[in-house]
């Protein structure tokens, strides 16, 4: 089997601790080409991405993760790659877990790396109850080890999705209204090395997250249909 | 409940509704949209139960005037930050979309930096190459 254009997307901030040896690892399993959006880090982080041959494309303040990955969802779109995996820089998603996403490339528009072990009992209680709510079945909601085709990176570059705040639900209900089959692999993940969650790192932030979730929910549960809002994308 | 409660509760699901509508098309983004439908709920609990106010004003000793004209203008007012909401959301989404490609372009010219070096270097080798073979 050819071995398909993907390029490999990983946002960070402040990821000094983990890139190198990720970035290496990729690259020796793989030999994908990788990007790595340096969202506003205050350590080494972009220069050891340099290092271990990795395009740094460096934001002028930090954006957030989502608008780190949209950064580089633009750039594969741009260059006309097949695909893009995502995934984070602290060292939860592992390279060798990539097979298992790129195996369904070719029946899906989205595949996602799901994990379902990890997470506190509220989290799941969380992922849960948006799950009911935005009737997306999806169990990992959060989970940004994610494998993309070309059509999928085309909605996701679109002006509208850079409105999102989270790669969670937002994302998958946009790609579920424009159409796109969207599928769950099992995959391991391990325990984040370095850097805390941006989303889970507060009870502020946490509340923030739900509400803007369940408002996420609430507004795009029914797919939209419009034409005129669905041909902005295309 | 007396025509002005249901007037009140009415204005609330209005503009509750118009939220609703603006996140849905990507108008306003949900952050923004929680304020915005909090204060929907609110104008809507407090149409719908006048007496709440009645209440307030007890607590805090203010009368229950009636301020049409004032309320009309606050009214107004809403609207103008509605519009400014959307136009904000707008603008901030232009300059993160600025902040993407700045960041790709930056990459570009680092890529084209180094190609143009790698040549140069290959020019330079093949001059001095030239120059040793022409001795």
């Amino acid at each position: 089997m050819a071995i398909p254009n993907i390029l490999v997307v990983i946002p960070a901030q402040d990821e000094a601790l983990t890139i190198g040896p990720l970035l290496a690892d990729i690259r020796t399993r793989y030999g994908f080409d990788i990007v790595v959006i340096d969202d506003g880090s205050t350590d080494a982080t972009a220069a050891i991405a340099r290092e271990n041959g990795a395009v740094v494309l460096p934001h002028l303040r930090a954006l957030g993760a989502w608008k780190a990955t949209q950064t580089g969802l633009r750039y594969a779109y741009n260059r006309s790659y097949e695909g893009v995996i995502t995934m984070d820089a602290d060292g939860q998603h592992l390279p060798t877990e990539m097979a298992a996403l790129l195996s369904r490339m070719d029946s899906v528009d989205v595949v996602i790396g799901s994990c379902i072990s990890r997470g506190s009992f509220l989290r799941h209680v969380a992922w849960n109850s948006f799950r009911i709510m935005s009737g997306i079945n999806v169990k990992d909601i959060t989970s940004g080890f994610r494998l993309y085709n070309l059509a999928a990176l085309r909605v996701l570059s679109a002006k509208e999705a850079t409105m999102l705040e989270f790669q969670d639900l937002g994302v998958l209900l946009l790609l579920r209204s424009l159409g796109l089959s969207i599928e769950e692999v099992n995959v391991a993940m391990d325990e984040r090395i370095s850097g805390k969650s941006r989303i889970f790192n507060s009870w502020f932030s946490v509340s923030s997250y739900m509400l803007t979730t369940a408002i996420v929910c609430l507004t795009k549960a029914i797919p939209l249909r419009d034409v005129r809002y669905l041909k902005r994308f295309y | 409940m007396s025509s002005p409660q249901i007037i009140g509760a009415a204005i609330g699901l209005f503009i509750g509704g118009i939220i609703f509508w603006l996140i849905r098309r990507d108008h306003m983004v949900s952050k923004d949209g929680i304020r915005w439908l909090l204060l929907a709920g609110f104008i809507m609990v407090y149409g719908a139960f006048p007496k709440l106010n009645d209440l307030l004003g007890e607590v805090l000793g203010i009368s229950y005037p009636p301020i049409i004209p004032v309320l009309l203008g606050l009214g107004a007012i809403l609207i103008k930050l509605l519009i400014n909401d959307t136009e904000r959301v707008k603008t901030r989404v232009d300059i993160e979309r600025m902040i993407q490609r700045m960041a790709m372009l930056e990459a570009e010219l680092v890529q084209m930096k180094a190609k143009v070096d790698k040549d140069e270097t290959v020019t330079i080798h093949r001059d001095n190459v030239q120059s040793i073979h022409s001795k």
